[in-house]
């Protein structure tokens, strides 16, 4: 990773994050790095550090946080919240990034196809005519291939 | 007994086997199952992404 330009951090950030569900405790991480060391992403991709996200975030990096890739590493295992000495949400805390990098606009593409799955037909693996045949075979009743209540989740953004 | 049937995405469209069984299963203990056309996703293949 590059340098890191304090000057660009933006201090409102911080305050964000505290103030949200996820990131309330995050000030009493004491960069211990038992979270890194307890994660099995980081065993094999350096690239991913659950406490150098959460220095970034303190120090007010937001668009290099939410811009970047790795948050989207995280496999939402919780043994780094299980293990974080100081009570630190740190899965809540990257669903938080990963919810709030949505806002932003900045989903990967995977997130982005299966969010319009879910908004389209209601499901991931969607149902059609060929599949109700295959389940009327074996005598299961015929699934709806849409579902309209759903797109109350997903407002057109 | 009737008891709603929550199916998810994935058990209807590629593990059927479970479906079937379930409803076998209920029938014979007298469960009665009822489908409810809104159960459709529970987020399960975006699961380890949110």
């Amino acid at each position: 990773m590059a340098d890191i330009d304090l000057t660009k951090a933006d201090a409102s950030f911080r305050k964000e994050l505290l103030a949200q569900p996820g990131g309330e405790k995050l000030s009493a991480c004491f960069t211990c790095k038992t979270c890194t060391a307890s994660c099995p992403v980081s065993a094999v991709n350096a690239r991913f550090s659950p406490f150098r996200i959460i220095r970034m975030a303190l120090f007010g990096l937001k668009k290099e946080v939410l811009e970047s890739d790795f948050v989207w590493f995280c496999s939402s295992c919780y043994a780094c919240q299980e293990r974080c000495p100081q009570g630190v949400c740190i899965t809540d805390f990257m669903t938080l990034l990963k919810n709030m990098a949505i806002k932003a606009g900045h989903a990967p593409a995977g997130i982005k196809a299966q969010r319009d799955l879910i908004r389209g037909q209601g499901r991931i693996y969607a149902i059609d005519e060929f599949d109700n045949k295959k389940r009327n075979k074996i005598d299961l009743p015929s699934l709806p291939t849409t579902c309209e209540v759903v797109k109350v989740l997903f407002p057109e953004s | 007994m009737k008891y709603a049937l929550f199916l998810g995405c994935t058990i209807p469209a590629r593990s059927r086997q479970y479906e079937l069984s379930a409803r076998k299963v209920a029938q014979k203990l007298g469960v009665e199952l009822a489908d409810v056309e809104e159960f459709v996703c529970c987020g399960f293949p975006s699961k380890p992404l949110t």
